[in-house]
């Protein structure tokens, strides 16, 4: 490990933080109406034209099977890179809050546990402390890569 | 001795026709080569991987090379662990198989033998290139990766002329084509050191102007024979390319390519045929009598008239074959016209059509602002209006550019059909017809891939044998015909072959095996339904595997790749007269003629060219079956489904006072439909923007659009919404 740093986002869903690195990050917007697509899956929100681009929302909270909460002129949507196989394309996330960026040496990540994580651990990239709170890093291509709202960890172990 | 576990376990593997595997197979035997630089069994090997090379066109002995190679290699291992008294023998034993090999490949490389074989200078420079002579090789990325394109299109246009020219062999203008395409090959390499290049076009070249002073006659056989070359150039370009351009690296590889036999056959082909004369050629053809051919000689001694002419005034010619050899010569003169050409790179191209689609967009924003605030703001009218008009001759001028006639495809696919007639010994005639039709370049890059599959199944399963077609009573050559034309609202290609034919029995017993549908199910089948069994991955009728199908990939792979760009395929067929292959595809993915309408709270584009008219009628006149879910409207004598949009779109319905309903009717694969909206907004171009992968799963959108005023619109796509009701 050399220990480089990557630069990452901070955003906020409820209480809970997360952090996604930087360089999928195209650009962050304030809330523009959105055209709503029906029959779409609960989170996918609808489209939004982003100067001349359609680019599809999806409600983080809803897709982490959260609370909605409606939106307003502060509402944020982030607009990031997803790298398919096929092609590159924008999804914008809504999320309650932008933080910080922050730079996060590779070698601070720890690996999540295996337990006691509110979502699988395909999820997550990892955990870090930040100011003394726990920050979640999202692995975003598999969040995004399933159809449904992201699978609990809890709900499972409770069957079990 | 890891080298030789590898190259086993390759061998063990391998099956025939796998040409990938052959090419690995040939890269560890050089590496094994390498390892015995300066002893006696580096020559003696030295020629191995070339005839591994040769026999993967050739798929019939595969196998059998492979066994040989096995063999050469335990020799190998022997030869390494045997003591000095013992290596002698394990050494001849390797040169004997070497040397089976050697006469199964030459036996079987038909487009080498069919020619006399410069036996002595082939020994001579058979050893290939050693890296001096690459020493003046440039070493700069960007003139070889320019060098590359630029060669790979004049073999390309080399290619085509010389399909021509099989039907045309004495058409000057077009032997020039190719004359001055291996001149500019031969000129380039020689400038950049591309010595093996060089020496091959050089020859090329010298053939085509010996050809183009009427001093030798292109033969078919000869046609064949710089097809050869021609794809041997491209197997020296392929390795420049792969080694991404390092000249260090493609040097090592340009050595271990021997093309010296190859250069040797055409200056063999160019001594013995020198000098024999147009006439003579006729002649032996049959086409003229020694008699004939005596007076038309001397005739020409007479006068300065060309052959040809004398040939015509002698009525030795029919004249409505001169007639339609002439017009033939017409339609290429003003396809060869030359304009000058810039490249651009596709990437480029793309972002150019896309930024052209956003200055459309906000030009027409920009319009509607400044038309609200028209008091406060001094722009004169004219600014405005010009900078319209501006935009959109940009738009259009853009997007022309991203078409590209379709006829760059359709001569790939006619050098394709006549490598694969030539594979399986059939005689296919390609007919086509539309390829000036133009169509997306995204579009274009996609369907050639499929095209091919259709083609080479077409010859491999649809056409029969000389022998079986003579006995069916039809032509001995097969014909395929092969279309595009506009229709509707997109383009439909279609290839037709007038082969045997789907046997429908053999698919459905096929369908059953495979449990895909229960037997007693299968009167229920529409010969649609069955049609599209085939489409299903690994699905294949053929009963035995040829090196060109029969494997159950392809038709799956075909429809998969036909789907990206929207489009769709459909099988017709009679068995013994013919199986279609029909292609619909969007005229482009980028603009279209839309009918924009509201329908709930958005804004949904129906393709304009559907549209047969607009119906507003009272609901009470609908007449609904009992139990069923749709409702019939009898219109025009026609019985035509109504489908609510909204029912569709999962919009809100909102219930119109007059109870009237306004509709659209839409004519669509050969059926009408008639589809209630709640407004109309009228006809508008609409710019279809990508919806993103996250989207795909609304299989009735095509697209979305984005309107002058910013909103968000959604394109429909006619087949989609169809099956959604369905």
């Amino acid at each position: 490990m050399d220990g480089s740093a990557n630069k990452y986002l901070i955003f906020t869903l409820e209480k809970e933080r997360y952090a996604i690195p930087i360089a999928k990050v195209q650009e962050v917007i304030s809330y523009v109406p959105i055209t709503s697509l029906h029959e779409a899956s609960e989170f996918l929100k609808g489209v939004i034209n982003l100067r001349g681009r359609i680019i599809p929302i999806i409600d983080m909270r809803l897709k982490f099977g959260l609370q909605a909460k409606e939106y307003t002129e502060r509402t944020i949507f982030i607009i990031v890179d997803i790298v398919t196989a096929k092609d590159v394309y924008h999804v914008g996330l809504v999320v309650d809050a932008v933080q910080d960026v922050v730079e996060i040496a590779e070698d601070k990540i720890e690996k999540t546990p295996e337990v006691g994580f509110k979502f699988k651990s395909k999820y997550l990239q990892g955990i870090i402390q930040l100011q003394d709170t726990m920050v979640m890093i999202l692995n975003f291509d598999s969040i995004l890569a399933t159809e449904d709202v992201v699978e609990i960890a809890e709900k499972i172990e409770t069957n079990v | 001795m890891l080298l030789k576990d590898n190259i086993k376990k390759l061998m063990d593997n391998f099956e025939e026709g796998d040409a990938l595997a052959l090419s690995e197979i040939k890269d560890e035997c050089q590496n094994i080569i390498q390892q015995f630089a300066g002893d006696p069994l580096h020559e003696v090997l030295g020629s191995v991987p070339a005839y591994i090379q040769i026999c993967a066109r050739i798929p019939s002995i595969q196998t059998q090379c492979v066994e040989l190679v096995k063999k050469i290699i335990t020799g190998v291992e022997e030869y390494q662990q045997a003591n000095e008294e013992d290596k002698k023998k394990a050494l001849k034993q390797i040169k004997r198989q070497v040397n089976k090999l050697q006469s199964i490949v030459e036996k079987n490389n038909k487009d080498l033998t069919t020619l006399p074989k410069p036996q002595e200078q082939q020994k001579e420079e058979a050893k290939g290139y050693t890296l001096e002579d690459f020493s003046h090789l440039v070493d700069d990325y960007k003139l070889l990766q320019q060098f590359f394109s630029e060669a790979t299109e004049h073999l390309d246009s080399a290619q085509f002329v010389l399909l021509e020219l099989e039907h045309d062999s004495t058409n000057k203008e077009l032997i020039n084509t190719v004359f001055r395409n291996f001149h500019t090959i031969k000129g380039s390499a020689s400038f950049l050191g591309v010595k093996n290049i060089e020496e091959i076009s050089h020859a090329m070249e010298d053939i085509f102007a010996t050809i183009r002073d009427g001093k030798m006659i292109l033969t078919r056989e000869l046609v064949d024979v710089i097809f050869y070359g021609i794809e041997t150039l491209r197997t020296v370009l392929d390795i420049m390319q792969s080694y991404d351009f390092k000249a260090e690296e493609i040097k090592k590889s340009f050595t271990t390519v021997n093309v010296f036999p190859y250069i040797a056959l055409l200056k063999k082909i160019l001594q013995e045929y020198q000098y024999k004369k147009i006439g003579e050629i006729l002649q032996e053809e049959g086409k003229l009598t020694p008699v004939q051919l005596q007076t038309v000689l001397e005739k020409q001694k007479e006068t300065d008239k060309k052959f040809g002419e004398i040939v015509t005034e002698e009525r030795l010619v029919e004249h409505d074959d001169l007639l339609a050899a002439l017009q033939k010569q017409q339609k290429l003169k003003t396809k060869i016209k030359k304009i000058g050409y810039v490249k651009v790179s596709n990437e480029k191209l793309n972002s150019l059509i896309d930024y052209v689609g956003e200055l459309v967009i906000n030009q027409s924003m920009l319009k509607q602002e400044i038309e609200k605030n028209r008091g406060s703001l001094s722009i004169s009218e004219r600014t405005l209006s010009q900078a319209d008009m501006i935009t959109s001759a940009i738009k259009d001028l853009v997007l022309s550019m991203g078409m590209v006639p379709i006829e760059e495809i359709f001569n790939k696919l006619r050098v394709v059909a006549r490598n694969t007639a030539q594979e399986l010994h059939k005689t296919v005639f390609i007919e086509v017809h539309g390829e000036e039709t133009e169509l997306d370049r995204n579009v274009i890059e996609t369907i050639y891939d499929p095209l091919m599959h259709i083609i080479r199944n077409a010859i491999d399963h649809g056409i029969e044998s000389p022998e079986e077609r003579v006995k069916a009573g039809k032509d001995k050559v097969g014909r395929i015909v092969l279309s595009a034309e506009h229709k509707g609202s997109g383009i439909e290609i279609v290839i037709t072959d007038d082969g045997r034919g789907i046997d429908i029995h053999k698919v459905l017993d096929k369908a059953i095996a495979m449990q895909l549908v229960k037997k007693e199910d299968v009167t229920k089948l529409t010969e649609k339904d069955i049609y599209n069994f085939m489409f299903l991955p690994g699905f294949s009728t053929s009963d035995n595997v040829t090196a060109v199908s029969g494997r159950g990939v392809g038709l799956d792979v075909v429809k998969k790749s036909l789907e990206q760009i929207h489009g769709r395929v459909e099988i017709h067929s009679e068995p013994g007269k013919y199986t279609r292959f029909i292609i619909k595809l969007p005229l482009t993915l980028a603009i279209i003629e839309g009918f924009v309408t509201i329908v709930g709270n958005n804004k949904y584009v129906f393709p304009f060219n559907s549209i047969e008219e607009i119906l507003v009628f009272n609901k009470n006149i609908l007449q609904r079956q009992e139990n069923a879910r749709e409702s019939i409207l009898y219109h025009r004598e026609m019985h035509i489904p109504v489908i609510f949009a909204h029912e569709i779109f999962k919009e809100d319905y909102k219930e119109r006072d007059d109870d009237r309903l306004l509709s659209l009717i839409f004519a669509f694969d050969q059926a009408k439909y008639c589809v209630v909206v709640d407004s109309i907004l009228g006809k508008q171009e609409i710019v279809v923007k990508s919806l993103g992968t996250m989207l795909n799963e609304y299989d009735y959108f095509s697209g979305g659009t984005i309107f002058g005023d910013g909103s968000i619109g959604f394109v429909v796509d006619l087949q989609g919404f169809i099956d959604a009701v369905k």
